[in-house]
């Protein structure tokens, strides 16, 4: 169960670490723009390096942790690297659970992406304010997604805990 | 219609922990807990392991009982 709550929290932590990655080098790439627009020297292009060091100085350690040890769960590097470390399937019980949690995730997604779709038609308005504007909203599905996942799958653990 | 069934008094005939009889029938000690409870209703295959295990039939371990069934 603890191991479900970390899991949730890493993953919400480094998907916002990773937007903001994303947003870094949507900025750099904005000036590399303004470089080749007008290549005449001297030209810089400037980055945030924060985000990129929390997110291979915190996230990757433990993802590599993680990916040992279900590794040695899954017995299989395939199924470690390819399937989330949040998918439960040890046994019947924990497949039917973590089915659960995909279907509670795929219903609420199928009314995030059309409201997700609709935002963006704003994204002419305040391209000029919030350029990564499109960035933002690729980030909030994902977060929807495995919020949805983790909420149902820790519902359904409560349920049919056995505990 | 609700799944009662006796695996809980076996397992403490045959002086099983929960874990051990998980890793006869290939499951895990939690899953063992949620039958026990009736908070997880097994499948066929592996109520039919579990009978198996304690050399009985299914009726001798799993029966129906009326009540109100829980779902989703």
């Amino acid at each position: 169960m603890n191991n479900i709550f970390f899991l949730a929290i890493l993953n919400i932590v480094t998907v916002l670490l990773f937007g903001w990655v994303l947003i870094e080098l949507y900025d750099a790439q904005l000036q590399f723009v303004e470089v080749m627009e007008n290549p005449e020297p001297p030209w810089a292009i400037e980055m945030n390096a924060f985000p990129f060091l929390l997110l291979f100085v915190i996230c990757a350690p433990i993802y590599i942790y993680l990916l040992v040890r279900t590794k040695r769960e899954r017995k299989s590097v395939w199924k470690a690297f390819m399937l989330p470390m949040e998918f439960k399937e040890t046994d019947e019980r924990e497949r039917m659970i973590t089915a659960k949690a995909c279907r509670g995730s795929y219903v609420v997604m199928m009314f995030a992406m059309p409201i997700a779709a609709g935002l963006l038609i704003m994204y002419p308005t305040i391209q000029d304010t919030l350029p990564y504007y499109p960035i933002i909203i690729v980030i909030l599905l994902l977060l929807i997604q495995m919020i949805s996942y983790f909420y149902t799958l820790h519902k359904n653990f409560s349920k049919v805990s056995g505990l | 219609m609700e799944l009662q069934n006796r695996v809980k008094e076996l397992r403490a005939r045959f002086d099983w922990t929960q874990g051990s009889l998980g890793d006869r029938v290939g499951v895990t000690r939690q899953t063992i807990a949620a039958i026990e409870k009736g908070d997880y209703t097994p499948s066929l295959t592996l109520a039919l392991k579990i009978c198996n295990v304690f050399h009985l039939k299914m009726e001798d371990i799993f029966w129906l009982t009326k009540g109100v069934e829980e779902d989703e």
